[in-house]
């Protein structure tokens, strides 16, 4: 600012100040703000300078006091240009360290999704491996399981016919000792056979001997027997038709009883009462004294469970029908 | 619906069943097991059984368990269990055995319904290949039956057959009753039985024959038997042995009825082939009636047959009959 220009109060305002909203300053908490304007501003640095100058410089004249205030705005206007520049600096500043500040949280950002996307990477390579690990463990474990198998049936196998081996010759052993046997048995019973036969020829001599000396004695005794025979068998045949006529009689009995029973009560077995047989038939008082005793149980506080099954009335019905509803049954049955 | 009064009884040799008619109509039956064993006599013993609901009976100094729990226990404990009938008749080695019969009998029948409601029990006919008699056995019953309130009457067991199976073919038929004693044979003709006897050979010898082989108990032969036994594809060597037991007994009962028809002077001329029905527990083994008929195929049999077959109800048919003579008699009384 040059030496003849007046001091631009408005001008040095709008230069060495910030603008800010009412909002900015109710959010920095100021509320209430006092108010200047540029006439007041321009008296109060004039009433400040003055009073400097006539404070400080009572023994300078008007023109030395005029320099001063001169020198002073010029100073001042120095002051405030600085000023300015060092706000426009400040502001540059705030912007640089704003756009870092955006930067930075950009990188952060950045980072962080990095960050995540190798997790999840790695978590889902570490799955698959997994996955893929499990798979292979599975096939190893059947195919373990397989080979078990394997080698268990080759054991079992082997000692199959280890044993069948063994056991081959154990049955060849007792085959070979059981013809033994069997040989040994025959040449006994051949020894025994031959030994009883030599007894028996023996024997068969020694009796055929006493049998010529009984023959001998026996005819002797035939013909006197025979003489004695013919006597028995004239008295026997007169016993036997006797016991014919006996049996015959009793035959015929069996038969009129039969018939006389209806073929019913007779009609049953071949061991039937026969005349003069006895039959042994209790007496009343036997019977009742047989029935009659009472004895202690708990079968008569118990009920015998029932059936039902079908009904017979269509055989009663008939069986009336053909008997005529009398009691030709009872009477049938009694004959 | 009017009841239906009377009762049938089958008096076995194994197996007791009675037989009434409830007001729908329909035949209830109520079995059980003709046997019993000894157990140890104390108070404990008696709750025990009490709260088991196992029937036990005090007879002076012992006490049996009865019925088909008795069966089990000598199955478990191995042991044999007594049998107060033998060869379908009461047993001469097993006179104390009636009270206890008595009971048991008195178990199933329960009280009369109608003051002497008439009771029909099943009697054996007269043996061809033995001398028992039935007429003790039958007097037996009879009082056994009158102690219980009823007016007992009998039917001969085959006979009993005819009525239950043989309805639709106007009681024209053998029925024949394989029980564990006996064999009882019935030919019938309009529902009169016209010839009538029983063979002592049955299941009970079965069962003795193969435990004798087998080395057991007898219980034991008759439990595996009673489990099913196909006699054409056994599966085992107990199964073997009772197919081969039962082919024995088959082949011996046909063959000696083939001859008692063949000798018998009352059977007799059907103008029609008839059928053969087989009943009782015996005749219920697997295939039964195919080895019957591959019997009948090499048999020159006097009657001309059109059918063999099993039963309806092979365990009831003698109840059965039994009951439709009871009805039958009471109908009478009341008409």
């Amino acid at each position: 600012m040059s030496e003849s220009q007046p001091f631009d109060v408005r001008r040095a305002i709008e230069q060495s100040s910030s603008k800010s909203t009412l909002q900015e300053l109710a959010k920095k908490g100021i509320h209430r703000v006092k108010v200047l304007d540029e006439q007041m501003i321009n008296k109060l640095i004039g009433d400040a300078v003055e009073r400097i100058i006539s404070t400080k410089t009572n023994l300078l004249s008007t023109d030395d006091r005029q320099k001063l205030i001169q020198a002073s705005r010029a100073e001042l206007d120095r002051l405030m240009k600085e000023h300015k520049d060092n706000k426009d600096k400040a502001e540059l500043m705030e912007k640089d360290k704003s756009a870092l500040a955006a930067d930075v949280e950009n990188l952060q950002e950045q980072l962080k999704t990095t960050r995540k996307l190798a997790d999840d990477t790695a978590k889902q390579r570490y799955e698959d491996g997994k996955a893929i690990m499990k798979g292979e463990v599975e096939d190893l474990r059947k195919k373990l399981t397989s080979v078990e198998a394997d080698v268990e049936k080759r054991v079992r196998r082997e000692i199959e016919l280890e044993f069948q081996a063994k056991s081959a010759a154990s049955v060849a052993q007792i085959d070979a000792m059981k013809q033994e046997m069997g040989r040994r048995e025959q040449d006994i019973l051949a020894r025994g056979a031959s030994m009883k036969e030599a007894e028996l020829r023996t024997k068969l001599d020694e009796m055929q001997s006493k049998n010529m000396e009984l023959s001998e004695k026996h005819s002797s005794q035939l013909e006197e027997l025979k003489k004695s025979d013919d006597k028995m068998l004239a008295t026997l045949s007169e016993l036997f038709s006797k016991a014919l006529e006996g049996v015959n009689k009793k035959l015929s009995d069996l038969k009129l009883r039969a018939l006389a029973g209806g073929g019913g009560g007779g009609g049953g077995g071949g061991m039937s009462r026969m005349e003069g047989d006895i039959e042994f038939r209790p007496s009343q008082a036997t019977l009742e004294s047989l029935v009659s005793s009472e004895l202690e149980s708990n079968l008569k506080s118990m009920q015998v469970e029932a059936k039902t099954a079908g009904k017979v009335a269509n055989a009663l019905d008939r069986l009336k029908a053909m008997r005529g509803g009398s009691g030709d049954a009872k009477k049938e049955e009694k004959k | 619906m009017t009841i239906r009064y009377g009762k049938g009884l089958d008096v076995g040799t194994v197996n007791l069943v009675a037989a009434e008619e409830n007001e729908k109509g329909e035949v209830e039956l109520r079995p059980k097991r003709n046997v019993f064993i000894d157990v140890p006599i104390d108070a404990y013993t008696k709750n025990m059984l009490t709260r088991l609901n196992v029937p036990y009976v005090v007879q002076g100094k012992k006490m049996y368990v009865l019925g088909d729990h008795a069966f089990e226990l000598a199955n478990v404990l191995n042991k044999n269990t007594r049998r107060p009938m033998a060869d379908g008749l009461i047993s001469p080695k097993e006179q104390d055995a009636l009270p206890v019969m008595k009971l048991l009998i008195g178990s199933i029948l329960g009280q009369p319904r109608i003051p002497n409601e008439v009771c029909f029990y099943s009697v054996p006919g007269d043996p061809i290949d033995s001398d028992l008699s039935v007429a003790y056995h039958r007097d037996l019953f009879d009082a056994v039956l009158r102690s219980l309130g009823y007016k007992p009457s009998h039917i001969i067991e085959g006979h009993a057959v005819t009525f239950a199976e043989l309805a639709e073919e106007d009681f024209t038929g053998i029925g024949i009753s394989c029980g564990g004693g006996m064999f009882n044979i019935c030919v019938a003709y309009k529902s009169m039985p016209a010839l009538f006897f029983s063979t002592a050979r049955s299941g009970d010898w079965v069962d003795k024959n193969v435990a004798n082989v087998l080395g057991i108990k007898p219980a034991k032969a008759a439990l595996i038997k009673e489990k099913g036994v196909d006699l054409i594809k056994p599966k085992n060597r107990e199964e073997d042995a009772i197919a081969i037991y039962y082919r024995n007994l088959i082949q011996y009962n046909i063959t000696n009825i083939a001859e008692r028809f063949k000798s018998a002077e009352n059977m007799p001329s059907f103008a029609e082939p008839i059928s053969i029905v087989f009943s009782g527990g015996t005749s219920m083994a697997g295939n039964f009636i195919s080895l019957v008929k591959d019997v009948f195929k090499n048999l020159d049999f006097p009657i001309p047959v059109k059918d063999i077959r099993m039963a309806k109800d092979p365990f009831n048919a003698t109840a059965k009959g039994a009951l439709v003579a009871a009805q039958l008699e009471m109908s009478s009384q009341t008409a």
